[in-house]
């Protein structure tokens, strides 16, 4: 154990004396928060429009059914209507919505960028959600389009995903009516034959029921973190992101150091003395960790004091970025063991962090990406950073999070193990 | 005398490469043992092997009765090893790297401290010791590069090649500090391929070339190898290859070997004297530039160019 802590004291001093490194690592990801924030969030500019808010979409209804009425209805809540559902006040101040009968001339204002995006609703959308000849079976909706502004990607998506979301919503409420009819008829309560007249005012309570209901997942799905005027806010998701997205840099340079020092002759040196390969890989690992740790410490602390954003409750906080580091360590370690030298390691790590920043959305909010996207995305220590320190900062505790430090935990200890063994066939 | 170290069939393969092809030797407690060849010998290999960094393909050694293969641990602990680079932490000062890698050894903090104010006086760095080590010469860097390697008082030190790269007056500080360690009873392997060094410090010298040793004695014995003959050494200019002159030196009466080797041709011939002028002239018949000459005792060169056919040096 002594020697492990030789081993990191040494990387640990080694880090600390690389002056010019430590500001970079740590001014960096600050000073990124702070320009990115600015520039999607227009903080300065007077602007109340603070991006996701107020979004100009445009809807066409070519269906003459109920459901399609009540699509554009959710969209586009009347007063009456946020009165009966408080929630709808959020889709409300989250969508501009303009109703159109003119398809072609929406397409058109969309691509003059005077509309984020149209969403076109077709014939027969209603009758594609009821079931026919009174029997509960599944049908694919018709199709909802939404056509979006290539430049406002961002409000085009969020736009797909809100109307992706109330169409969920109103299928699980015609097949939980389907059911419903399904027992009626098994029960005697309804004749086969009515089943098909009755079924619209049957399924059409239990799709209002479930939308009004389910919306308020939807609300958190789109949004995040909300600033004082109840726009995005920019910095606060961006000051989390930042750190993580600099905490997965410095542990794969952290990690290589492995290879510099072979390249040295410093690890051979350490390889000759008596200890064994395990203690040795154990100190690189330690002094890595605490980097990454002293990094997260300081990123944390400076979200704080300079954006004045509080990361939560200490405990929480504490236990979930010990995982977070502990998981960002082991893939550091893991691009180290694949590669032949610390050149190689240095390129896969770019490829692998640029990866996974695109795919955890260190640069974009994930909830615009396609769900498949979002899944994937949890490969990285990105992905669970981001969305946990965003839960943190809207007061989660301990029970909230901690399957996420257990995923970490886990992802850790894999990859740590795996490359504890491709390390020690290489040095044997 | 003891033998503290012994090797038997010592053998490493790289995939179809054998680098080292069976070597066998012994050191004797309290003596300079010199491995001289050519780079790409085997010489690294073979220090590597015995430092436990590399396990052998075949082989074992036993130093200080412990096996390298089956007891490396014990091994370390009696070996200290100075490597060919410069293996120490450029950022950290003298004192830091000295302390880092005692504890490495597992040395008490009380006789750490001592050892490293005792090491710093050997090697002239007291001064210096809380300078971070990149600031300092390359022989300063050589000086603490051994210091680290005598840090932990070990029986034996394997030395590969300390003098490489470095100004001639580092290398002789270098070699003074090699026999002061000698006198002081440190057991010492030297690699080198440089003939004057072996023939300065060794007791005895095991020639390898091509992963083989190919003899191994005191320096009288190995001479006694190639009888009387002296070597004659032409040194041509820059531009010209000795080839043509080698091969036409081949044919003069009182010839044994002729090789060439960069920009100068390597003779081994009964009487350089006598030599000499055939020599100088049938340079001239080919146009061959001389630009100096030198004749030799019989030495180690000639050793391994009667043993091998080449030079040692490139």
């Amino acid at each position: 154990m002594k020697q492990v802590l030789n081993i990191a004291w040494k990387d640990i001093k080694h880090m600390l004396r690389d002056r010019t490194g430590l500001v970079i690592n740590l001014a960096a990801p600050l000073l990124l928060t702070l320009a990115i924030a600015f520039a999607f969030s227009g903080i300065g500019s007077g602007s109340s429009d603070n991006g996701l808010k107020n979004i100009p979409v445009l809807v066409v209804n070519h269906d003459s059914g109920q459901f399609g009425a009540e699509l554009v209805q959710f969209l586009n809540p009347s007063a009456a209507d946020i009165a009966s559902y408080p929630n709808l006040q959020q889709i409300k101040d989250l969508l501009t919505v303009t109703v159109t009968s003119d398809e072609a001339g929406a397409r058109q204002q969309v691509n003059d960028g005077q509309a984020a995006a149209v969403i076109i609703i077709p014939a027969g959308f209603s009758d594609s959600l009821l079931p026919t000849g009174g029997t509960a079976n599944s049908q694919t909706h018709s199709v909802v389009q939404v056509f979006g502004d290539s430049n406002q990607q961002l409000k085009a998506s969020v736009t797909e995903s809100v109307v992706q979301s109330i169409i969920n919503q109103m299928v699980a409420g015609t097949v939980a009516g389907q059911v419903a009819i399904q027992q009626l008829i098994s029960s005697g309560r309804l004749p086969a034959a009515n089943a098909a007249q009755q079924a619209p005012s049957l399924i059409q309570p239990l799709v209002q029921n479930t939308l009004s209901t389910n919306l308020v997942a939807l609300d958190r799905q789109v949004e995040g973190p909300t600033s004082s005027s109840g726009g995005f806010d920019w910095l606060t998701y961006m000051a989390p992101s930042m750190a993580v997205l600099y905490l997965m840099f410095t542990m794969s340079q952290s990690a290589r150091t492995i290879l510099q020092e072979k390249q040295m002759g410093t690890l051979p040196r350490m390889l000759v003395s008596p200890v064994s390969r395990s203690t040795v890989l154990g100190g690189k690992l330690l002094g890595a960790y605490a980097d990454g740790l002293l990094l997260m410490a300081v990123l944390i602390l400076g979200g704080k004091f300079l954006f004045n954003i509080s990361y939560g409750a200490f405990l929480p906080v504490l236990l979930f970025t010990l995982a977070l580091v502990a998981a960002a360590t082991a893939w550091g370690m893991i691009e180290a063991a694949f590669a032949r030298s610390a050149a190689q390691a240095n390129q896969v790590g770019w490829i692998i962090n640029l990866s996974f920043a695109a795919l955890a959305g260190n640069f974009v909010p994930r909830t615009s990406f396609p769900v498949w996207m979002q899944q994937i995305g949890y490969i990285s220590p990105n992905a669970w950073g981001i969305e946990t320190y965003g839960k943190l900062i809207r007061g989660a505790s301990v029970a909230d999070i901690w399957p996420a430090i257990a995923i970490l935990v886990a992802m850790a200890i894999v990859l740590f193990g795996l490359s504890s063994i491709i390390f020690k066939r290489r040095f044997a | 005398m003891n033998a503290i170290l012994e090797t038997h069939e010592l053998k490493k393969n790289f995939g179809d490469l054998l680098a080292v092809k069976g070597v066998s030797f012994a050191i004797e407690q309290g003596e300079i043992f010199s491995l001289l060849g050519p780079n790409g010998a085997g010489k690294t290999t073979t220090i590597s092997m015995l430092s436990t960094l590399l396990a052998p393909t075949s082989g074992d050694a036993t130093i200080g009765g412990y096996s390298i293969t089956r007891n490396p641990m014990q091994v370390r602990r009696l070996i200290g090893v100075v490597p060919q680079e410069i293996a120490l932490y450029e950022d950290l000062n003298a004192r830091e790297n000295l302390f880092f890698w005692g504890r490495m050894y597992g040395m008490n903090e009380r006789q750490l401290s001592r050892r490293v104010d005792e090491v710093l006086e050997q090697t002239g760095l007291v001064d210096k010791s809380k300078a971070a080590v990149k600031t300092y010469s390359g022989g300063m860097k050589r000086r603490l590069n051994i210091g680290v390697g005598l840090l932990h008082g070990p029986q034996i030190i394997f030395m590969d090649e300390p003098t490489v790269g470095i100004d001639p007056q580092s290398r002789r500080n270098i070699l003074d500090a090699v026999k002061d360690l000698n006198r002081q009873g440190m057991t010492v392997l030297y690699t080198t391929h440089y003939m004057e060094e072996a023939e300065e410090l060794s007791n005895r010298v095991g020639i390898i070339d091509h992963g083989q040793m190919i003899a191994c004695g005191t320096q009288r014995e190995l001479v006694q190898m190639v009888g009387q003959h002296e070597t004659l050494r032409l040194h041509l200019n820059d531009e010209t290859s000795g080839e043509p002159l080698s091969q036409a030196l081949h044919q003069l009466p009182g010839v044994f070997q002729a090789s060439s080797l960069d920009h100068q041709v390597v003779v081994m011939v009964n009487s350089a004297e006598e030599t000499l002028a055939p020599a100088i002239t049938k340079a001239n018949e080919l146009g061959i530039k001389i630009h100096s000459v030198e004749m030799e005792e019989p030495n180690l060169e000639a050793v391994f160019l009667h043993l091998t056919g080449r030079a040692l040096r490139d």
